[in-house]
């Protein structure tokens, strides 16, 4: 199977995937979708984006975890992980926002995978001067000096950070809410992949300056937005991590899943009672991907609806 | 549940020699002799190499280091694989003790993780445990464990605390006896000959028929070449914790005793034709209620406790 081969031989890969699989999954997904006039419903990325914030941090998710009884809709087969991708595949090759199959060789797995160029800015340029020579910057107090002066914001004035986000759904803006300091164009590459272990799909990158170096895990949390990161390191389990890619066996980061099922029940019950069909993939990329510069365009929620996805997991 | 506690214990304090030698191409002040440890099998390289790093620093000026890491013949070790997957895995035909070469500098950053310090090998750990029990109880056991109940499953490990380790991993282990094991079986399969670092899938330990799963089962779904037809002779080896469990062991039984601390059961397939140390010292215990476990005494060298 040949990654670069262009779209419609990536549909192809994934239809014989599930094929392969004894699934006709990709292919029912791909003619519903074809005949898509047919289907009314709308897919509300928009939606979904607009919301993310409220959704990460959401207040009512542990409330929420009693409700098992409609538990068996919020799990993610790896079956439907593979019909979202398609989906998405399909949209995002009418978008032209570069999304690709990337299959692994003598294996039915598989990733989605974008390449992307980043400016990035940040307050201090010392975290970045790692380039010529070793440095003497202390990246660690740098974080905690922007986190200290974040806490008014996210405490005090709830609004600011509502508006924040929006600035960030204009489309060209990227992550330039914070106007002083020094920018940088970084190369980042994302992956998408399914976890068995958790049923959620996981979002893998990994970024370089444009002179080829890795970034480390200290650079690429203070490329995250101060909003974002005073979030993410109260967490008890640090959400991004550097990690073994479970396909390519190279170090990769990582956010981790063990959350994903927590925040996106709300989101796939809400869809539920409204009888909205939703992409789970693409719903769950566009709240974890503005986190590390990935932002989802709205013009997904303008395209063909999404078939429905429910779960068949019985338990 | 865990009624075989020996097994549990040979497990834990299953030990490899081993030898570290300076990379010649490091610069030194003097000549740096090699280094030996007994390796426990469970635990991780960047967990119990201080006194290596701290025998080679003394040679070598403070300029000339930087973050250590660790290869054998030509191939990174992933600090992140307990060290008795490394060597089943990559030497497990050497003559021991087992020669590894450190290096201070060039750090392969395409191969390697970064292990800046032990509470990144924690936090690799624990996640592992959370994923082992996403699998076995839908994270219900581990998200009912306080922080301090954490705690004591990586302290156990960090310090060789058989004890303290098991008195709150046990709980990890259990399952509604009705249900005949756990979920799913928390397993990886290294290959010694793919590009892919290791198959990890769904898999239950008892069939919707209501068999009970075997090793012999998994390899034959997650790998159908693993095993040899009739009549022909084995191509590969199944290995964990250095030995060859018999196929016909109960699946289950397995991950409750043979698994690493991380929770997970690292099952090592390698090419190599049969070493005799592997294959010829077996002890069978076939009684109904424990299965049967093929011993080889070349896993427990350095056996304390």
């Amino acid at each position: 199977m040949e990654p670069q081969g262009g779209s419609s031989a990536t549909l192809t890969a994934i239809q014989h995937h599930g094929r392969r699989r004894g699934r006709k999954c990709c292919s029912t997904a791909l003619r519903r979708s074809q005949q898509s006039e047919q289907v009314s419903c709308e897919l509300s990325a928009g939606v979904f984006l607009s919301q993310y914030p409220r959704i990460l941090h959401s207040p009512v998710r542990h409330k929420m975890t009693s409700t098992t009884s409609h538990m068996s809709s919020c799990v993610l087969d790896e079956q439907n992980f593979y019909r979202c991708c398609c989906l998405l595949l399909q949209q995002s090759e009418q978008l032209n926002d570069g999304w690709s199959w990337e299959a692994v060789q003598d294996s039915e797995e598989g990733y989605l995978r974008k390449t992307t160029l980043r400016s990035v800015v940040i307050n201090s340029s010392t975290v970045w001067d790692l380039e010529g020579s070793s440095s003497e910057s202390e990246p660690s107090d740098q974080q905690a000096q922007e986190s200290e002066q974040s806490v008014p914001v996210a405490l005090d004035e709830p609004d600011t950070m509502e508006d924040d986000t929006d600035d960030d759904d204009d489309e060209d803006d990227g992550v330039c809410a914070v106007s002083k300091g020094n920018s940088k164009v970084l190369q980042y590459e994302y992956h998408i992949m399914y976890s068995c272990s958790y049923s959620t799909p996981v979002l893998y990158f990994r970024a370089s300056t444009l002179q080829g170096r890795s970034l480390s895990l200290e650079e690429v949390w203070s490329s995250v937005h101060p909003n974002f990161r005073l979030r993410l390191q109260n967490s008890p389990l640090n959400t991004i991590s550097l990690q073994e890619h479970p396909l390519l066996g190279q170090p990769f980061f990582m956010l981790h899943p063990c959350r994903t099922e927590e925040f996106m029940r709300p989101v796939l019950l809400a869809a539920q009672e409204q009888h909205r069909p939703v992409n789970y993939v693409l719903s769950w990329l566009s709240v974890v991907g503005p986190v590390v510069g990935l932002d989802v365009t709205l013009r997904y929620s303008q395209l063909h609806p999404a078939a429905s996805i429910s779960s068949t997991e019985s338990d | 549940m865990a009624d075989d506690k020996d097994v549990l214990r040979d497990v834990w304090f299953g030990r490899i020699p081993t030898s570290f030698t300076l990379n010649q191409d490091e610069v030194t002040e003097r000549e740096a002799e090699p280094y030996y440890l007994l390796l426990p099998r469970v635990s991780y390289l960047t967990l119990v190499t201080d006194k290596v790093k701290k025998h080679f620093l003394k040679v070598m000026r403070a300029e000339d280091v930087e973050e250590m890491w660790f290869e054998y013949e030509g191939t990174p070790l992933k600090w992140h694989y307990p060290i008795g997957v490394l060597f089943d895995l990559h030497a497990s035909n050497t003559v021991l003790p087992w020669s590894i070469t450190v290096h201070f500098k060039n750090f392969p950053d395409s191969d390697l993780l970064h292990c800046p310090s032990s509470s990144v090998v924690e936090a690799h750990f624990m996640s592992s445990i959370k994923e082992a029990d996403a699998l076995k109880h839908k994270s219900q056991v581990v998200n009912d464990m306080q922080k301090k109940d954490h705690k004591q499953l990586w302290m156990g490990l960090q310090n060789d605390k058989f004890d303290q380790f098991w008195a709150m991993n046990r709980k990890l282990m259990e399952y509604p006896t009705e249900e005949g094991g756990f979920r799913y079986i928390p397993f990886r399969i290294y290959q010694t000959m793919s590009d892919r670092p290791f198959i990890q899938r769904l898999f239950r330990p008892v069939s919707p028929e209501g068999n009970v799963h075997t090793l012999g089962d998994l390899m034959k779904e997650m790998d159908p070449a693993a095993l040899p037809n009739d009549g022909e002779p084995k191509r590969y080896q199944v290995v964990i914790h250095g030995i060859e469990p018999l196929l016909e062991t109960p699946l289950q039984w397995l991950s409750e005793h043979l698994s690493h601390p991380d929770n997970f059961l690292h099952i090592c397939e390698s090419h190599n034709p049969p070493s005799p140390v592997l294959s010829s010292v077996y002890i069978s215990t076939p009684p109904t209620t424990t299965p049967p476990l093929l011993l080889s005494e070349d896993l427990f060298i350095g056996r304390e406790g």
